[in-house]
C-alpha cells in the first residue's frame, strides 16, 4: 500500500506554512511518494513553483486551497478537473474582490455550491469546518455541516480527513468524526496537514505565527504548536499511524489517481483582436506588417521580404498574429496620444516587430537572431516589453488595457517579497522579544553592499557589532534570521508586468485587488507567468524616456529646432567624441563609473560600438572575464582570435569574445548542435531560478553535443565557461541595441542641447546615478549658466530663458525643501496676475506658502528680487514677519520690504544655506573656496591628475558624491570626488577599508593620496591615507549603491 | 542676591558621584563617556571635557567609543541622576531655605546670608567646597537677577559674580542655546545669524514681537537681564518618602525596627493628614557593601523588598508588623547604612462589604497571616516561584506549568472550557516520581518503581508535545498506562523527558 500526502501547505500561505513549495516537492521524491497535493490559505500563490518543481523530482502536482468559508474556518478543495481548479480560481477571486484589505476574504456556502463542479472537499483540519462544528456544537453541529458540505459537492466528492499529531484532543476529534463518516457512509482519508517539510522547520512555523499574531515566542502560549508533527511523513510512518484505519490510507491513492488536473492543463488563452469583417486575424497582421515595412524600410529587399515572410509564416502557425495586434494597437495608443514609446527585450529582435513600429531597432540590418524572441519549439509565448515615460503617461497606457479587456480580462503580475537580510533581522528580532527600536538598530547593522565579501557573513556582521554569538538568545536569533532568508513574506504588484487573457483571467489564476484602486494583481509573479506560459506585456517606466520627451519639448519652444528621435543624425563625430572622453554625466546607460572607466579603452565611434559599450558592463561579461579580452582587441593590443573556427561568423562582430545572449545561443547552436529552442531552453534553465542538477544537465547536453563536432576538451571547457558564466546577467543584443538607441539620443542631446536635457534630467529627479548636484555642476563645467530659484521667475519646473542669445538654465521650485506642488503652482498663477509688490505681498496672496516655505525661499536667496535688492537676511527678517497672518482688520495692509538689522550671510553660511534648501548650489563648488589652501598643502585638482603618469603618487581631496561596492569587483569600493574642476576616481581596496571603514562610509569631504592608476588615460587613485577634510557645514550628499 | 548652581555634564557627574574614592580620582582625570540604550546598542548621551577634547561626541556607539581607545564607559543610571538632583537641592538647602530645582540647576536666594557665609565670592566658595563634597564640580554664578544667574551658570565654568547693572554686557558672550530656546526658534535666529545673547539683545524689539511673537521677545528681555524672576520654592512632594542614615552603620534588627517603625509612623500619618492611605510599603536598606569590598564587589549593595497589600491601608501598625515578620527571617551580608521607606499613596477605601461574598478573614489580618506563613516557608522556591499566593496555569503546552500569584480580594470570573469533552482527573505527584520504562514494540510494557516492577496491562500513547526551542527547550513524550499492581489495575500518566532521557511516573487517574 502507498500514501500520498493531500494537505500541505507551502511558506506562500504567508505565515501559516514554513517551507518553499519545491522543498515540499523534494522531500516528498525523497520519502518514495508519488504525488502530493499543495493547498496555500486563500490562494494559489505557491502553485507554479510548487507544479514546476514536482516536475523536476517527477511527482505528479496536484492543486488546490484552503479557502475561508464565512465563520467556519479553512475548507480543503481539490482540483479535480481543470473545470474544477476554475471554479477555485473564480471563488477566491469573488472573495478577494470584495474583501477589503486586510480582512480575511471569506466565501458563503451558496457560493461554495455554485462553484463546487470539479473539486473536491476535504473537511479539514482543526481550523476546518468539521472541528470547527464539533467545538461550537458538537456532533450535531457536524451532522448538520456534512448535510450542507453533501448538498453542494455530492457524496462522491467529500472525505473525512483525519490527522494524527500525538495529541489527546485531536484524537477525540478523530473518533467524532469517524463516526460521523460512517454514519453518512463517507470516505475517510488520512493526511498529515503539512505546514512544513522537515521537523525542524516548526520552529519557523512558531515564528511566523507570533509574527501573524504580533506577539513574541516567550508570550505566544498555546498559540504555539504543541509539537513538531506536521511535517511531511514518510508512507511507512504514515500506515503505521493509520494502522487501525488502513481504508483511511487506501483512500489517499485513491483520490490522488482521481485527481486529473495539473497546471500543465491550465487552458490559458490569449485574446483574439477585432478585425474587419472581411479580413482574418493573420491577413490584417500581415497587412499592417508590410504597410509597416514599407514606411520603414522605404525600399523592401528580398533579404527583407524573406525574414518577414519567415516570421509571418511562424506568427500563424503558432496563432500569435492576435498578440502582435494588441501590442500594436496599444502602441498606436501611445502615438495617438503623444507618450513615447519603445519595445526592448528580445522583441527588438523581430522584423515585425519593427516594422509595427513596436520597437525601433533594425533586427535585419543588425543580423539578430529571431529565435531568440520566438521559436516553435519552445512553445511559450513571446515576451514583449514597452518601455514608456515613467509616469502619468505609463499609468494612462496600463489603464488603456484595462478598459479594453475588463478588470477580469486583465491584471499586473505579482511581485514575491521575501525575507532578506534587513527584514529577517528585524522580524527576528521582534518575536524573540527586542524591542522595537532594538530590532530596527539590529537590522541596521546587516550590510547592504552588492558585493558581499565571502567572510561577510551575518555571523561576521553579528560579532563585528558586538553580540556574543555564544548567548544562545542571539545564537537562536543568527540561525532564524539565516533560515528565514528568501521566505516569502508578501505579495507586492510588479512595476510593469500586466497579463491579458481572453475570456475571465481569473479562470486561470485568482486575482487580488492592488493597493492602487482600480487595479488588480494576479498571484503569481512574473518568472511563473512565463513558466506557466501566460503572455504578459512589460509596460516599464523609463525616466529617460520621459527625458527625452521633456527634452524635446523644450528644445521646440527655446531652440526652435524640432527634433524626431527617430531620425536622429548619426554617426555625429562630437558626440562620438564626448563619449570617448567619458564624458557621460546624465547620459543613458554610459554615465557609471565602471562605464565611465571604459568608455576611453572601447573608443565607441559608431552606433555599434555603442551597443556594444552597454552590454559590456554587465555582471555576465565582467564575471565571465570578457571586458578585458574586448577591450584590448579594440586597442589592439590583443589578436583577435576565437575559441573555434566554427564560431567565428557568430563572434567576429563582438572581435572574437561573446558580449550577448545571442552570441550564447548561437555558439550552442553550432558547436552542440542545438536547435533554436532547445538553445533558449539553455538560457533559461540558466536564469534566475538555476538548479546544480540541471545546470550539470546541461553541460553534460553541451560537451556531447560538441563531442560530436569534434571540439577539443580544452575548447570545451572554454565554451562552457562562457555559457555558463554570462547567461544570466548578459543582455540580449537587441536590448542592447534598444537602450543603445536611447544612450546615443541622450548623448546627442546632451551635446547639443546641453539647457535642455539638463533641465529635463532635473525635473524627472530621482533617476540615473548621479545627484542634481552633480548634474548642475557638469552642466556648469560645460557653460551652461544655472540660475538660482528666484520666485519672481522661477516655475515648477526648471525652465530655459534667454540671457543676450545664450540659453541659461532657471532652477525651478521643485528643489525648495519642503514645497508642495501646489504651493509652487498657485504662486506661478499668482505672478500672472501682478507681480509681487513685497515678501508680504507675496505671503498674502500665496497662503498655500507656510512659513516655512517663506522661510526657505528666503534662506536659499529666492525671495531677494521680490522688490528693492534685498540680501538673503533681509528676506529672512521680512519672511518672518510676513509669515505671520494678521486678522482681517489689518489683512489689506501690504508692507513694504525695509533692511534688516541682520548681517549678510557669508559665503559659508550661503553654502549652507543653499545645500539645506535645495541640496545644491548654483554658486561655486564648495572647494573652490578652498583651493589656494589645498594647493599650499600640496593636493591636485581632479582635472590636474589626467595628466598624470602610472604609478605616480598624488592628493586629491573633493566632496564624496558617490561610493559604490558593485558585486562584481571583489570587494573593491569606487568611490568619486567632486571638485570645481570636475571628478576624482578613487579605488579602495578591501583591507584599506576595513582600517578606514569610519571615513571611508560617513564623511562628507576627504582628502585621498594614493597612487595614480593610468590605463589608456583612464585614470584612478588607489588609496593608500584618507583623511576627513573640513571644507564646509553644507549637506552634500552622496549616491550610495548598496 | 540670587545664586544658580548648575552642574555641567550632568550625567557624568551624577554617575562620578557613586564612584569609589579611588576609581573617582582617576575617572576625574580620564576621558569617561555615559552610555545609555538597549543593551547591545549603547551610545554616548554624555562625555566629560577630556573626551570632548579628543573628539569623542554624545551619539556614539560603544563600538565607535571602544575603538577609540583608552576610555572609560559607564552606564547611565537615572536613579542616580535623581539622587544627585536631591543631593543638589540638600546642598543648596544649606544656604538657604528657598531653593528652587530648575532642571540640572538649582536657584537659590541668599538675600541676607551675607552675615552668615561672608560676601558673594565667599559664599560662591563656601557653595563650591561644599559641592565638592557632595561630589560636585559646580559652576556657579551670582546675580541680582535671577534669570541672569541661571543662564550665567550654564555658560560659565567656575564662579561668576555679575555686578549689578552688567548683568546684559557680561551674559553678552554666551551662546544662544543656553537660553531656553525651542529647536524651530533655534533654527529661525541662526538663520538670522543671530548666535550670541549679544546679538540677540541688539536686535529692535518691535520688530521681534512682530517676527517672533511673545516667545521671542522672552527670550530677548532674558538675554538684555531684564526680566524679574520669582524664586519659587518646591512643591511639597507627592511621593511619602522617608529616609534614615546612620552615622555608624547598624547590625542588629533590633536598632532598625526602631527606625522603622518611628519612619512609617510618621509616613502615615502625613497620609493621614492628607486623606490618602497606601497599598504599598517599599524598603530600601542601603548595606555598607563597598567600602568593604573596595570597589570591585557584584555583591548586592542594597536591600529592596516590597510589601503590596490587597487594599489601601492607613494603619502604621500593620504595615510595621508585616516588614518586621519579614525581617526577623533576613540576615543581611553587611551593616545597614541607610534605611529608606516610601509609601505609595493611593485613595482610602470606602467599599462596603458585599454581603453575598464568602466570609474571609480581615484583608489586613490575612496579609499578617500571609507574611508569617511567608517567613517559615520562604518567599520563593527554587525555581524562582512564589511560595504564598494562588497558583495559576501558564498558557503553555508544557504540562504543570503554574506560577504562584498573591491572593485577590476581588472574586475570579471563572474560566470557560472551550473543550466540552470528558476530563478525567490527574493526580499528580510531586515531585514526579522517576521510573524506568520496558519497550515492546515502541510501546511501554513494564515499569519499574523502587525495586517492584509492574506489568502494563494496556497503554495508550504516545502523545507528544515539545516546546521553548529558543530558550530551555523541553519535548517529551506521554503515555497513560494500566498497570496491574496489588490493589489492581491503577490507570497512570508516565512521560518520557527526550532532553533528559529520563522516564517518569507524572500521576494517577482518576
Amino acid at each position: 500500500m502507498q500514501y500520498v500526502e493531500l494537505h500541505a501547505r507551502s511558506a506562500f500561505s504567508f505565515l501559516e506554512g514554513a517551507s518553499l513549495p519545491e522543498f515540499l516537492a523534494y522531500t516528498c521524491a525523497q520519502h518514495g511518494m508519488s504525488a502530493m497535493a499543495l493547498l496555500d490559505r486563500n490562494g494559489v500563490y505557491g502553485a507554479p513553483r510548487f507544479h514546476l518543481g514536482a516536475e523536476g523530482y517527477g511527482i505528479k502536482a496536484h492543486i488546490g486551497a484552503e479557502v475561508s468559508v464565512a465563520s467556519s474556518g479553512y475548507l480543503p478543495l481539490l482540483a479535480e478537473s481543470r473545470t474544477g481548479y476554475q471554479n477555485l480560481c473564480r471563488l477566491i477571486t469573488t472573495a478577494k474582490l470584495r474583501s477589503p484589505k486586510k480582512v480575511i476574504a471569506s466565501v458563503g456556502i451558496e457560493e461554495l455550491q455554485a462553484h463546487s463542479e470539479g473539486l473536491i472537499c476535504l473537511t479539514g483540519d482543526e481550523n476546518g469546518p468539521l472541528a470547527h462544528a464539533l467545538q461550537s456544537g458538537g456532533i450535531d453541529a457536524g451532522r448538520f455541516l456534512l448535510r450542507q458540505l453533501l448538498a453542494a459537492f455530492g457524496k462522491r466528492n467529500i472525505y473525512v480527513e483525519l490527522q494524527r499529531h500525538f495529541n489527546r484532543f485531536q484524537e477525540a476529534r478523530n473518533q467524532a468524526a469517524i463516526a460521523l463518516a460512517r454514519e453518512f457512509y463517507l470516505p475517510l482519508l488520512a493526511t498529515n496537514g503539512v505546514r512544513y517539510a522537515t521537523p525542524k522547520e516548526r520552529e519557523l512555523a512558531d515564528v511566523f505565527t507570533c509574527l501573524k499574531n504580533k506577539c513574541r515566542l516567550d508570550t505566544a502560549g498555546r498559540l504555539l504548536s504543541q509539537n513538531s508533527q506536521r511535517h511531511i511523513c514518510t508512507p511507512k510512518s504514515m500506515m503505521r499511524l493509520f494502522a487501525d484505519l488502513p481504508e483511511a490510507i487506501a483512500n489517499t491513492v485513491e483520490l490522488s489517481s482521481r485527481l486529473d488536473f495539473t497546471l500543465k492543463k491550465l487552458g490559458y488563452e490569449f485574446p483574439r483582436y477585432t478585425v474587419p469583417e472581411e479580413e482574418t486575424i493573420n491577413s490584417y497582421l500581415q497587412k499592417r506588417t508590410w504597410d509597416g515595412a514599407r514606411s520603414r524600410y522605404k525600399s523592401i529587399t528580398e533579404r527583407i521580404r524573406q525574414q518577414l515572410e519567415k516570421e509571418l509564416r511562424l506568427i500563424e502557425k503558432l496563432d500569435l498574429a492576435g498578440y502582435f495586434l494588441i501590442v500594436w494597437d496599444l502602441v498606436r495608443f501611445c502615438n495617438r496620444n503623444g507618450i513615447l514609446v519603445q519595445g526592448r527585450g528580445s522583441a527588438a529582435n523581430s522584423a515585425v516587430c519593427y516594422s509595427l513600429g513596436i520597437t525601433a531597432v533594425d533586427p535585419i540590418g543588425m543580423n539578430l537572431l529571431f529565435e531568440r524572441f520566438l521559436s516553435e519549439e519552445r512553445g511559450e509565448w513571446p515576451d514583449i516589453d514597452l518601455d514608456l515615460p515613467s509616469g502619468d503617461e505609463r499609468e494612462k497606457a496600463i489603464q488603456y488595457i484595462y478598459q479594453q479587456y475588463g478588470q477580469r480580462g486583465a491584471a499586473m503580475t505579482a511581485n514575491v517579497c521575501t525575507y532578506r537580510g534587513r527584514s529577517a533581522a528585524r522580524e527576528m528580532g521582534k518575536v524573540l522579544g527586542f524591542d522595537e527600536d532594538t530590532a530596527s538598530r539590529l537590522s541596521a547593522i546587516v550590510g547592504t553592499w552588492e558585493w558581499r565579501d565571502p567572510n561577510d557573513t551575518m555571523e561576521r556582521q553579528f560579532t563585528n557589532t558586538g553580540l556574543d554569538l555564544s548567548h544562545p538568545q542571539i545564537a537562536v536569533y543568527l540561525d532564524l534570521c539565516q533560515r528565514v532568508q528568501d521566505l516569502p513574506r508578501h505579495l507586492s504588484q510588479h512595476s510593469g508586468g500586466m497579463v491579458i487573457c481572453q475570456g475571465q483571467l481569473d479562470s486561470v489564476v485568482p486575482l487580488e485587488p492592488a493597493t492602487m484602486p482600480g487595479r488588480v494583481v494576479v498571484q503569481w509573479d512574473k518568472d511563473d507567468c512565463a513558466a506557466l506560459g501566460l503572455v504578459k506585456v512589460d509596460l516599464l517606466g523609463l525616466g529617460m524616456m520621459a527625458v527625452l520627451k521633456d527634452s524635446m519639448g523644450l528644445i521646440r519652444e527655446h531652440y526652435e529646432e524640432k527634433i524626431d528621435l527617430a531620425h536622429l543624425p548619426q554617426d555625429c563625430p562630437d558626440v562620438y567624441e564626448t563619449i570617448r572622453n567619458a564624458d557621460t554625466i546624465g547620459m543613458f546607460q554610459i554615465e557609471s563609473r565602471a562605464q565611465m572607466a571604459s568608455l576611453p579603452r572601447n573608443d565607441p565611434r559608431r552606433f555599434y560600438d555603442l551597443v556594444t559599450q552597454v552590454a559590456l558592463i554587465r555582471p555576465g561579461p565582467i564575471v565571465g572575464h570578457m571586458t578585458n579580452p574586448y577591450l584590448n582587441r579594440r586597442q589592439g593590443k590583443e589578436k583577435v582570435s576565437y575559441p573555434h573556427p566554427l564560431l567565428e561568423p557568430v563572434l567576429e562582430r563582438t572581435l572574437g569574445v561573446p558580449l550577448f545572449q545571442e552570441q550564447l545561443l548561437k555558439m550552442a547552436m553550432i558547436c552542440a548542435n542545438f536547435s533554436g529552442g532547445e538553445a533558449e531552453e539553455l538560457r533559461r534553465a540558466l536564469g534566475s531560478k538555476r538548479s546544480k542538477q540541471r545546470m550539470k544537465e546541461i553541460e553534460a547536453k553541451l560537451r556531447a553535443g560538441m563531442k560530436e563536432n569534434k571540439i577539443s576538451d580544452e575548447t570545451q571547457d572554454k565554451i562552457v565557461q562562457f555559457i555558463t558564466s554570462f547567461a544570466l546577467y548578459g543582455f540580449p543584443e537587441s536590448h542592447a541595441a534598444s537602450f543603445a538607441l536611447l544612450a546615443y539620443a541622450s548623448a546627442f542631446l546632451k551635446v547639443r542641447y546641453l539647457a535642455a536635457f539638463t533641465a529635463a534630467l532635473l525635473n524627472n529627479y530621482p533617476m540615473g546615478f548621479y545627484h542634481p548636484s552633480t548634474i548642475v555642476k557638469d552642466a556648469q563645467r560645460h557653460a551652461l549658466r544655472v540660475k538660482p530659484i528666484d520666485v519672481t521667475c522661477s516655475d515648477w519646473n526648471c525652465t530655459l530663458e534667454h540671457d543676450e542669445e545664450k540659453i541659461t538654465l532657471r532652477m525651478g521650485l521643485r528643489y525648495v525643501r519642503g514645497m508642495q506642488q501646489a504651493a509652487g503652482e498657485a504662486l506661478m498663477q499668482e505672478r500672472t496676475v501682478a507681480p509681487f509688490f513685497s515678501i508680504d505681498d507675496l505671503a498674502r496672496r500665496v497662503p498655500q506658502l507656510n512659513k516655512a516655505n517663506l522661510g526657505m525661499l528666503a534662506r536659499i536667496g529666492a525671495l531677494n528680487n521680490i522688490n528693492s535688492k534685498l540680501h538673503r537676511r533681509d528676506a529672512l527678517w521680512q519672511a518672518e514677519s510676513a509669515a505671520k497672518r494678521v486678522g482681517p482688520l489689518l489683512g489689506k495692509i501690504v508692507a513694504a520690504d525695509s533692511p534688516s538689522p541682520l548681517a549678510q550671510m557669508d559665503t559659508e553660511e550661503r553654502l549652507v544655506a543653499d545645500y539645506h534648501g535645495t541640496g545644491l548650489t548654483v554658486g561655486p563648488h564648495p572647494i573652490a573656496y578652498r583651493r589656494d589652501e589645498l594647493k599650499r598643502m600640496g593636493i591636485k585638482a581632479a582635472s590636474q591628475l589626467k595628466g598624470l603618469p602610472q604609478g605616480k603618487f598624488a592628493v586629491v581631496a573633493g566632496c564624496v558624491i558617490t561610493r559604490q561596492r558593485p558585486g562584481t569587483a571583489k570587494g573593491l569600493i569606487f568611490m568619486t570626488l567632486e571638485d570645481e574642476t570636475g571628478n576624482a576616481n578613487v579605488i579602495i581596496k578591501p583591507d584599506f577599508y576595513d582600517n578606514n571603514r569610519m571615513t571611508v562610509l560617513n564623511e562628507r569631504f576627504v582628502k585621498v593620496s594614493g597612487t595614480v592608476q593610468n590605463q589608456d588615460g583612464v585614470v584612478h587613485l588607489i588609496a593608500k591615507a584618507i583623511s576627513p577634510l573640513a571644507v564646509t557645514a553644507a549637506e552634500t550628499s552622496s549616491h550610495d549603491f548598496h | 542676591m540670587y545664586g544658580c548652581l548648575f552642574i555641567p555634564d550632568f550625567p557624568v557627574q551624577a554617575a562620578l558621584r557613586i564612584e569609589p574614592e579611588d576609581s573617582r580620582e582617576r575617572l576625574l582625570h580620564s576621558p569617561l563617556a555615559i552610555l545609555d540604550g538597549p543593551a547591545n546598542l549603547l551610545r554616548a548621551v554624555a562625555v566629560n571635557r577630556i573626551a570632548r577634547s579628543l573628539g569623542i561626541e554624545i551619539g556614539m556607539t560603544k563600538i565607535q567609543l571602544e575603538a577609540c581607545g583608552g576610555i572609560f564607559l559607564r552606564k547611565r543610571s537615572l536613579v542616580n541622576e535623581d539622587s544627585a538632583r536631591a543631593a543638589l537641592v540638600d546642598c543648596a538647602s544649606e544656604f538657604s531655605p528657598r531653593v528652587q530645582l530648575i532642571e540640572d540647576a538649582v536657584l537659590l536666594d541668599l538675600t541676607g546670608t551675607r552675615r552668615l557665609f561672608g560676601d558673594a565670592r565667599a559664599t560662591a566658595e563656601k557653595l563650591s567646597a561644599r559641592g565638592k563634597e557632595f561630589g560636585f564640580e559646580l559652576h556657579i554664578a551670582f546675580s541680582s537677577n535671577p534669570d541672569t544667574a541661571v543662564y550665567a551658570a550654564r555658560g560659565f565654568s567656575g564662579i561668576t559674580i555679575i555686578p549689578s547693572g552688567h548683568e546684559a554686557i557680561k551674559l553678552a558672550p554666551l551662546p544662544i542655546n543656553v537660553l531656553p530656546v525651542t529647536s524651530e526658534m533655534l533654527e529661525i535666529l541662526d538663520g538670522w545669524g543671530i548666535r550670541t545673547l549679544g546679538a540677540l539683545a541688539a536686535l529692535p524689539s518691535v520688530e521681534i514681537v512682530e517676527r517672533l511673537g511673545p516667545e521671542g521677545f522672552h527670550l530677548q528681555t532674558l538675554a538684555r537681564a531684564k526680566t524679574t524672576k520669582t524664586l519659587v520654592p518646591g512643591e511639597p512632594s507627592s511621593e511619602f518618602i522617608e529616609s534614615f542614615e546612620f552615622e555608624e552603620p547598624i547590625e542588629t534588627l533590633e536598632s532598625l525596627t526602631f527606625i522603622l517603625n518611628r519612619l512609617i509612623q510618621q509616613a502615615c500619618s502625613r497620609l493621614r493628614s492628607r486623606a490618602l492611605a497606601t497599598n504599598e510599603l517599599r524598603l530600601t536598606l542601603d548595606l555598607e557593601v563597598r567600602q568593604r569590598r573596595s570597589g570591585n564587589s557584584k555583591g548586592k549593595e542594597r536591600y529592596e523588598r516590597a510589601w503590596k497589600l490587597p487594599l489601601p491601608v492607613q494603619d502604621g501598625k500593620v504595615l510595621f508588623r508585616l516588614a518586621h515578620l519579614d525581617l526577623e527571617a533576613m540576615t543581611f551580608s553587611a551593616p545597614i547604612k541607610r534605611a529608606t521607606i516610601q509609601l505609595v499613596p493611593v485613595k482610602p477605601r470606602f467599599a462596603q462589604a458585599d454581603l453575598f461574598t464568602p466570609a474571609a478573614p480581615e484583608a489586613e489580618q490575612l496579609e499578617i497571616t500571609l507574611a508569617r506563613i511567608r517567613s517559615v516557608v520562604g518567599s520563593v522556591d527554587e525555581n524562582g516561584i512564589a511560595c504564598v499566593g494562588s497558583p495559576k496555569l501558564l498558557d503553555t503546552h508544557k504540562p504543570d506549568s503554574f506560577s504562584v500569584e498573591p491572593f485577590s480580594s476581588l472574586p475570579r470570573k471563572p474560566q470557560r472550557c472551550c473543550l466540552c469533552l470528558p476530563v478525567l482527573s490527574l493526580h499528580v505527584f510531586r515531585p514526579t516520581l522517576v521510573t524506568s520504562v520496558e519497550l515492546n514494540e515502541e510501546k511501554p510494557s513494564s515499569i519499574s518503581l523502587g525495586r517492584r516492577t509492574f506489568r502494563v496491562v494496556a497503554a495508550f500513547g504516545p502523545w507528544r508535545s515539545s516546546g521553548d526551542w529558543w530558550n530551555a527547550a523541553w519535548a517529551r513524550e506521554e503515555w497513560d498506562v494500566a498497570l496491574k499492581t496489588s490493589e489492581g489495575i491503577g490507570v497512570y500518566r508516565i512521560f518520557h523527558d527526550l532532553i533528559r532521557k529520563q522516564w517518569f511516573v507524572e500521576g494517577v487517574l482518576d
